[in-house]
């Protein structure tokens, strides 16, 4: 069974990933910020007493299945905003101005040893790789994340993603050279 | 544009450096995090960290109510122990036996006296004269002769 202290290391680890994971998905901080604590909630109530290896996947399949709840609501309420907006009259741009860079602000001074020009570079090499990582299509983004950033093994993407493991392998691949394609096309060398 | 090298396809190890290239990107992306996102995050921890501690202490209190209840129903904790229950059963019974042996004894012990008052008072003469012409009691002392 895992202790609180243990529950409290794996989230302090997790937490900032499984945000970044959200954000990935919902494109919405306050959103995704919420999906995390559902997922930590969960997790904490309904498998606390589980060992403490048990928690990483746990808590993946806990997170994914928020963001896919997440989205099939999503899909009922838009069919209600889309009817009372087409009784209403032309659509507003409220959702149109959502701009992905937002969310990666970086903290000023965190960076003081670096040169302004390679701070630069670097924050802009991880924008465009997150852009491109947003870009993925679902599952093969959930498939690249869990896989070589959360480290799971491939059983364990497989069983937080709830699919075969051969469907895995094949999001994995698919996302790899999906990526290393598109960030060749922005620049990237090879 | 940039300084990153990707290399992707063709081999596991160029694969495993594109991904390692890609994981050490997020990983910075997730270190720039502001903190209006990372003080959010630090309290919903604390909040599951929480919920986790009362879950476990409402588990460990039905835990409790339940052992004690299945020894209650199987006569555990709340009932003497077998030696104890055997003791409380067989102490009536001795003290029974114990009173009925003490009475036979006294008895005897008090005919006992009684006979040897009456040994005693023959041997002494204490007899009244009369007693001897009672013709039972001359039939008593010619049987008793030695």
């Amino acid at each position: 069974m895992a202790s609180r202290q243990e529950l409290s290391d794996f989230l302090s680890s997790v937490e900032r990933r499984a945000f970044k994971q959200a954000v990935f998905a919902v494109r919405d901080d306050d959103t995704a910020l919420d999906l995390v604590q559902d997922a930590m909630m969960r997790l904490a109530e309904r498998y606390g007493d589980k060992p403490a290896e048990e928690l990483p996947m746990l808590f993946q399949r806990i997170l994914q299945n928020r963001i896919h709840d997440h989205f099939r609501r999503g899909k009922v309420r838009n069919f209600w905003v889309t009817l009372w907006s087409a009784l209403r009259g032309p659509p507003g741009e409220a959702d149109d101005d959502f701009d992905p860079l937002e969310s990666f602000e970086a903290e000023e001074g965190s960076q003081a040893a670096e040169s302004t020009e390679d701070r630069v570079a670097s924050e802009q090499s991880v924008r465009i790789i997150e852009e491109e990582i947003e870009r993925l299509p679902t599952r093969q983004r959930e498939a690249f994340l869990l896989r070589y950033w959360e480290d799971l093994d491939v059983a364990e993407t497989a069983a937080a993603m709830g699919c075969s493991q051969g469907s895995v392998k094949t999001h994995c691949s698919r996302a790899t050279h999906s990526l290393a394609a598109a960030l060749r096309s922005r620049g990237f060398k090879s | 544009m940039t300084n990153h090298s990707f290399r992707p396809t063709r081999s596991s190890r160029t694969t495993d450096a594109f991904t390692r290239s890609v994981v050490s990107a997020l990983d910075a992306g997730a270190e720039r995090l502001p903190y209006r996102i990372t003080h959010r995050l630090q309290l919903a921890s604390q909040a599951a960290l929480a919920a986790q501690t009362a879950v476990l202490e409402t588990v460990g209190a039905n835990v409790l109510a339940t052992v004690h209840a299945g020894s209650r129903a199987r006569g555990g904790h709340d009932q003497p122990s077998l030696p104890w229950r055997l003791l409380v059963t067989l102490l009536p019974v001795a003290a029974i036996i114990a009173g009925f042996v003490a009475i036979a004894d006294i008895g005897d012990a008090l005919e006992a006296d009684e006979t040897a008052e009456i040994d005693e008072a023959v041997l002494t003469d204490e007899v009244p004269i009369s007693a001897y012409a009672d013709h039972g009691f001359g039939v008593f002392l010619k049987n008793n002769r030695p």
